[in-house]
């Protein structure tokens, strides 16, 4: 029997090695393979980004350029000054400001509750948390959109519809994925850590903040960044709370500029806002890939 | 057990105890207020007639009777259903497809990951903007089609076609499936493919028979969460229609959720607008369980 087995075994081996042979005298050099396949990677890769360049280029046309026909994809001379027509005819800077403070008070707030709730979902033991987990992780299935009206009515009732607290409060006291994000990644630390400090006296509060959360920095990179992403990019939560145009935030200011130029004769100064109002995204974007990869492959959501 | 030592328990069982509520009290303040709170809000509102000013007072299903004797409900259904039924199998597709592309080692990986991965990064209405003057009549699309002597079409224009546009430039940003993708083929064992190559089976039947059931969790995840971004569908109802007319052109992408935003921010017809939400929270309910339990026989776990 088991020399039967060896025998078959050596068989394969033999087979394989001669299919090997065949196969690699057959097969078309891989050098004409691995063209196509890099053909075919940079034609989608640059279907995919073609609309970016067009974008560029629309935003450096002179309106005599935009009127030729067909419009040049590599427009010259240059024309950088709608960018500064910009400027001189939208509240840019108050946009930006508006972002920058939604941004950054949502941003410290997160992180911080996300860590404390992720660490008492994973690290400290009690009845039912696994349960609270799974109300949790719900929330992520939650259609957002259709929570906005009663979350108005709630904002309305507290005060906070003529001030820039609706677009904060709610992401500031945690966010779901986040949680999700931070569970996972406490779970990765062996609990031994924790019972060695305990014995050393340490209190729990002591083992979070001097032992445990030192070692999460990686997952609260990533937080942050998908935490800024989610507020730069928010549009609907901003459309339905802010009433005053003092408080429109970078992307309220894109729709704004939208409506007043929607002629497509005009779209070269939208062009020139849309560029600035994404740059700083595509910056954080380029230097930070790896995060965005991670966010994503680990929870699988947009946000 | 000494009385001293069981004190001891009890006092780090205090610690724990309080450090846990101060963990997680801002989390359940969160879930309470801002989750499952307005839901139930949302349920209750739906039996009121309440104007935004004044009282709610109780009337009964009434709301859910008028909402169904308005045509901008069904045809609001018949918009997302079309647009959510194109959007979530190309969607799958188009990330499966870039993923591929990409798993074929490709280098350097992150530019072509990070190209692909950019549109799905930046805001949704960014991307609708952009994409709006890609769909210009003299427009990047129209105008890559005259290369090829193919005569363009009025896309946003045209009640026939801006749903197929919308489709299209949120398939634009498959990028965050493809990434999740990415990671599930990437986690796919070589020595499977090299055991189905002994066996002669060729390239496609690999994919079919090894790569898409290993990755099949993957693809049902991102399934249900697309099948939520489809049915919540809304900025290009606002952004893409020719000359900004929400809705337009002749009402073909007067989504459900437009419906219920006029309803409730522009007529502030609060218990009409918290019928409708409570129709479609209830739908994207029963389509998730739906597609889970079908994909029970389709999906293929690991054991």
């Amino acid at each position: 029997m088991s020399t039967d087995t060896l025998r078959t075994g050596a068989n394969t081996t033999q087979k394989l090695s001669a299919k090997q042979i065949l196969r690699s005298s057959l097969k078309p050099s891989p050098t004409i393979e691995s063209i196509f396949k890099y053909v075919v990677v940079i034609l989608v890769c640059a279907a995919f980004f073609a609309p970016f360049i067009y974008a560029i280029s629309t935003s450096l046309k002179s309106q005599v350029q935009m009127l030729q026909q067909p419009r040049a994809f590599f427009p010259l001379p240059l024309h950088p000054k709608n960018y500064v027509e910009v400027f001189n005819s939208y509240p840019v800077i108050r946009y930006f400001r508006n972002t920058l403070i939604v941004v950054g008070a949502v941003l410290v707030c997160n992180l911080l509750v996300s860590s404390f709730a992720g660490y008492a979902l994973s690290r400290i033991q009690w009845k039912g948390r696994e349960a609270f987990f799974m109300l949790t992780v719900s929330t992520m299935f939650m259609p957002l959109f259709l929570l906005l009206l009663p979350r108005f009515l709630i904002f309305k009732e507290l005060g906070m519809l003529g001030t820039l607290l609706p677009l904060i409060i709610a992401p500031a006291l945690g966010s779901p994925t986040s949680i999700f994000l931070m569970r996972q990644y406490y779970r990765s630390i062996p609990m031994d850590l924790s019972e060695a400090a305990m014995i050393d006296g340490c209190s729990e509060f002591g083992i979070y903040w001097r032992i445990i959360l030192p070692l999460t920095k990686p997952a609260l990179a990533t937080i942050a960044i998908f935490t800024v992403r989610w507020r730069w990019n928010d549009f609907i939560q901003p459309l339905i709370y802010l009433q005053s145009e003092k408080l429109y935030t970078v992307t309220m200011g894109l729709y704004t500029i939208m409506g007043t130029s929607a002629e497509e004769i005009n779209i070269h100064h939208v062009m020139a806002f849309v560029i600035m109002s994404i740059a700083p995204m595509i910056f954080i974007f380029l230097a930070a890939q790896r995060h965005f990869v991670e966010g994503t492959t680990h929870t699988g959501l947009k946000g | 057990m000494s009385t001293a030592a069981l004190k001891k328990t009890s006092a780090l069982d205090q610690g724990k105890t309080k450090t846990l509520l101060i963990f997680l009290s801002p989390w359940i303040v969160s879930l309470i207020v801002f989750w499952y709170g307005p839901i139930v809000y949302t349920f209750v509102l739906s039996f009121t007639k309440y104007k935004l000013v004044g009282d709610a007072s109780f009337i009964g299903i009434k709301n859910y009777i008028d909402i169904v004797h308005d045509n901008n409900f069904w045809h609001g259904l018949y918009t997302t259903f079309l647009f959510t039924s194109l959007y979530v199998p190309l969607n799958i597709v188009m990330g499966l497809f870039t993923a591929f592309i990409l798993d074929l080692d490709v280098k350097p990986l992150p530019l072509w990951r990070a190209l692909i991965f950019l549109p799905a990064v930046l805001p949704v209405i960014a991307i609708f903007v952009i994409g709006k003057f890609i769909f210009y009549p003299n427009g990047l699309l129209n105008s890559f089609l005259q290369v090829f002597g193919i005569k363009g079409a009025l896309w946003i224009a045209n009640p026939d076609l801006i749903i197929l546009a919308a489709v299209i430039l949120m398939v634009w940003q498959c990028g965050t499936a493809m990434v999740v993708y990415l990671g599930a083929l990437q986690g796919v064992p070589k020595h499977y493919y090299d055991a189905a190559e002994i066996d002669g089976i060729g390239k496609v039947g690999q994919f079919l028979h090894i790569t898409l059931p290993l990755i099949s969790p993957s693809i049902l995840f991102r399934a249900i969460l697309d099948l939520k971004l489809g049915l919540m569908i809304f900025i290009p109802a606002l952004v893409l229609p020719e000359g900004n007319v929400p809705g337009g052109p002749a009402d073909a992408s007067r989504f459900y959720t437009l419906h219920v935003y006029q309803k409730a921010f522009q007529r502030f017809n609060i218990g009409e607008a918290s019928a409708l939400a409570m129709v479609l929270i209830v739908i994207s309910l029963i389509l998730t369980i739906v597609v889970m339990r079908t994909s029970r026989k389709v999906v293929f776990y690991e054991v």
